[in-house]
């Protein structure tokens, strides 16, 4: 194998390990929580309004969401846009554009975080289950016969 | 006259089929609408798998039966790609991306075994494929989970490690068939998997323009003259697998998206029969085979899969016996094939001899 | 040290690795409180039932028609011959012989168009034999699906059409040679009788080859020109040898089911013809030689590995990994044969 070769096909291979790499970067899928709830930043308290109607990504929710509510939305990639309208009154809406590291699967986004204007670090965190406490009858043991 | 009769010959297998079919069709009562669609969705589906066959026929190996293994690389690629939740094209693309690796390892592994069996490649092939589909499984039900990280807990089987029965390709799903939407007169076209097929069908008409290409042809010939004309005789038969391997890989990927679901332990067990005997109703045999012969083929096998059952109950009112009719058909017209290949085989050969003996038959 | 080296090599390295792996789960057992004489009594109930369906491949393999991966045309065969029986009725030792009788009669005349047709493609029969042998299973599934049995025993309930998938042979001809002088072995049954009919028909087998016939054949195998020339006509072999081949796996189903306790029609037949080819190849025969130790020590190792296999993972890994070593084992034996350079004969 001559130098030349060796050098197109570590080439060829690096092109490809890049390629996947983008590939990966750009297809990452992440499942958005949007949440209506009230989110306290800084001792301040953002709220939602009664009735919003939110699209991500141009798509528009089917149902508007009302305060203390989440909804799940699939989207694919890093960067996603959102617009948040009050229901009363669709003049009234927030348009904002948000980036979402790659590695983190499922996204809290918090609707009121936006609507205030707060800082972009605010908007949208990592989203942790609560963990899941067995009802005591599952803790039953069960006697051997 | 003799025209006509060469041409039945030539082609008895399609032109049986064709009559088989024509009976089918009105007996089973399928409308038409929904056979052309099935038709066209399972052309953008099945053919890239079909055409993957090609080079290795070219190359004088005969039908290749390890096919296999680039539909199981193919499947790992998919099954990363779920775990690591890339959604749409790019998972697709990067799925195929994976599996490159797999199958071009998978391939040489072939290659070299079938070099090793000169002249029984194909039966090789047929037991390469079993044997790897045990590692397969060893890998996929057991290492999968345990000693290779899985980040997606829920592709797991409830045991902890290895891979779920069924995966759910929801995420990909009928992505090609819907990236560039065109209906025409009501019936969905899958263009971007046409595009697939087209591209793969350019590659294997610019491949066998090229000097790699024409090299592949003379080993496919004749062996020992290939060799003294300078050709690396047995590296091009395996880099001819290494292709075939590659294409089945994307290949698989490619059904498996417009199906929908992965089903771990047997999506990929029959794709070597069902391709393969798709390629020979086309017109091909084991050492000749063209894309039509591929898409023919498709059109052909996929008409038979869905009448028979129907056809089955209404002629002779058991849908079972249309199915076992079906598989006797897939499994009867390889056997076909195969005796039709060494008939010509052996008749060349004591054809060769009796000229050496200077034209007598009766001596051996 | 030069005859151990010898026998080393021809032993073959796979098969040192399988004995020695075998032995290995034998000195186990005990540790992880496997019953040792348990898995001894299963191994050779396994043996009994298997045996003559490895026999069956030896005259195809003598008579250079390569490994008879369309062992399935003579499973049909006996599956037949057992369908008739219990057809007609028959129960106990009449109907195992009944089943037998014509399970070699349909052998012989399935064999003899199977000979004829490969007697036409020399050189590729081993491809051709795989799908004369899975084509006919399709046609027989539609055959067991029309043909006109009667007996309820075996048709589908409710005035269905067609025969069972699964046929029970209890009550007519169930473990009749298991039982036949079987004694106790600490504890476990053995079954001698099946045992005692696969040594039978070996020794015909092997008698058979010692017969004229029987070396003629081998020379068609081994030796195809001097055969010609010693005025041997080899077509003729070649057909004799796949009928036997044929009338041997009929009869060979016919003593698995007796053990086996059923009759498998529809799919059951499909892929029988693999594990026999391995463990013929385990106990050392090439593609185109096969003598009656190969049979023997090809049938312990092949059906020792595959039951004290899933024992020992079981009870030490817990873990069931039986089906994917039984895969790889059996496959991997297989293409070694296939892969070891041989003489080129035509």
């Amino acid at each position: 194998m001559t130098l030349r070769s060796l050098i197109q096909r570590t080439g060829v291979v690096l092109g490809l390990l890049v390629l996947a790499a983008c590939l990966f970067y750009i297809g990452k899928g992440h499942t958005l929580l949007l949440d209506t709830n009230t989110i306290t930043i800084d001792g301040k308290e953002f709220r939602s309004l009664p009735s919003v109607t939110v699209s991500v990504d141009g798509k528009e929710l089917d149902f508007p969401m009302s305060r203390a509510e989440r909804v799940m939305v699939d989207v694919s990639g890093p960067e996603h846009t959102i617009v948040i309208a009050d229901e009363a009154d669709a003049e009234k809406k927030v348009e904002k554009n948000f980036t979402i590291p790659t590695f983190m699967d499922r996204v809290l986004v918090s609707i009121p975080a936006i609507l205030g204007s707060a800082p972009a670090e605010y908007w949208i965190a990592p989203f942790t289950p609560d963990p899941v406490d067995h009802a005591p009858a599952e803790k039953m043991q069960y006697y051997k016969e | 006259m003799k025209r006509l009769r060469l041409f039945f010959i030539e082609n008895a297998v399609v032109i049986l089929f064709v009559i088989l079919i024509s009976i089918a069709i009105p007996a089973s009562g399928l409308p038409g609408k929904f056979l052309l669609q099935e038709i066209l969705t399972r052309l953008g589906r099945s053919s890239f798998l079909v055409i993957a066959l090609l080079l290795p026929i070219m190359a004088g190996m005969g039908l290749n039966f390890g096919m296999v293994l680039g539909a199981m690389a193919g499947q790992i690629g998919l099954i990363f790609v779920m775990d690591w939740k890339i959604v749409g094209i790019p998972g697709l693309l990067l799925a195929m991306l994976i599996s490159l690796p797999i199958s071009i390892l998978l391939g040489w592994l072939c290659g070299s075994i079938m070099n090793r069996a000169k002249g029984r490649e194909m039966v090789t092939g047929f037991i390469l494929g079993f044997f790897m589909n045990g590692v397969y499984m060893m890998f996929a039900l057991y290492a999968m989970g345990s000693l290779i990280p899985v980040m997606n807990p829920e592709l797991l089987l409830s045991r902890g490690y290895g891979i779920r029965n069924v995966v759910d390709l929801a995420s990909v799903r009928q992505t090609l068939e819907t990236f560039i939407p065109l209906k025409v007169a009501g019936l969905n076209i899958p263009v971007l998997s046409y595009l697939f097929i087209a591209a793969v069908s350019a590659f294997i008409v610019w491949f066998r323009k090229t000097k790699f290409g024409q090299d592949m042809r003379a080993v496919g010939q004749n062996r020992a003259v290939a060799g003294a004309a300078g050709i690396a005789v047995d590296r091009t038969r395996i880099i001819a697998v290494i292709i075939s391997t590659v294409l089945a890989g994307f290949g698989q990927i490619i059904f498996l998206q417009n199906l929908g679901t992965i089903n771990t332990t047997n999506s990929h067990e029959q794709i070597g029969l069902f391709s393969i005997a798709t390629l020979l109703i086309g017109g091909a045999s084991v050492t000749e085979a063209s894309i039509c012969n591929a898409l023919i083929g498709v059109i052909l096998f996929h008409l038979l899969f869905l009448v028979a059952p129907m056809a089955g109950k209404n002629l002779i009112g058991s849908a079972m016996l249309g199915e076992y009719f079906r598989q006797f058909v897939s499994y009867g017209v390889i056997a076909l094939a195969l005796v039709l290949y060494e008939w010509k085989r052996v008749a060349q050969d004591e054809n060769s001899r009796a000229r050496l003996r200077g034209g007598r038959t009766d001596v051996p | 040290m030069g005859h151990i080296k010898r026998f080393a090599a021809d032993f073959g390295l796979p098969r040192m690795i399988i004995a020695v792996y075998l032995l290995g789960l034998f000195l186990m057992a005990p540790m992880t409180g496997v019953s040792f004489s348990g898995a001894l009594s299963d191994v050779f109930t396994r043996i009994g039932m298997n045996g003559i369906l490895v026999l069956a491949l030896v005259p195809m393999i003598q008579s250079g028609c390569g490994l008879n991966f369309g062992l399935s045309l003579g499973v049909i065969a006996g599956l037949l011959g057992a369908t008739v029986s219990i057809e007609m009725g028959y129960v106990g030792v009449w109907g195992f012989v009944f089943a037998i009788l014509a399970s070699q009669a349909f052998g012989a005349i399935f064999g003899f168009g199977y000979g004829v047709l490969l007697n036409r493609v020399k050189g590729g029969e081993m491809m051709i034999a795989t799908y004369v042998g899975f084509s006919s299973v399709m046609i027989m599934s539609i055959a067991w699906l029309a043909l006109p049995f009667k007996s309820p025993v075996m048709i589908w309930g409710y005035g269905g059409e067609g025969l069972r998938t699964t046929i029970s042979v209890e009550g007519f001809w169930r473990h009749i040679l298991n039982d036949f002088l079987s004694f106790q072995l600490a504890g476990h049954k053995f079954p001698t009788g099946a045992i005692l009919f696969f040594l039978l028909v070996s020794l015909v087998i092997w008698a058979f080859f010692h017969l004229k016939i029987g070396t003629a054949m081998t020379a068609v195998g081994s030796n195809p020109i001097y055969a010609r020339a010693s005025g041997i006509d080899i077509n003729k072999m070649r057909i004799i040898s796949v009928v036997i081949s044929t009338m041997l796996g009929a009869m060979g189903i016919i003593v698995y089911q007796q053990s086996f306790g059923f009759i498998q029609l529809y799919d059951g037949p499909l892929y029988m013809a693999f594990p026999a080819v391995a463990a013929i190849l385990i106990g050392g025969a090439g593609v185109n030689k096969a003598s009656l130790t190969n049979v023997f020590l090809g049938v312990v190792l092949y059906q020792g590995i595959l039951t004290m296999t899933p024992l020992i993972f079981n009870a030490v890994l817990k873990l069931d990994m039986s089906d994917v070593i039984r895969i790889i084992v059996s496959n991997g034996m297989i293409l070694y044969a296939l892969t070891r350079k041989t003489k080129v004969l035509k």
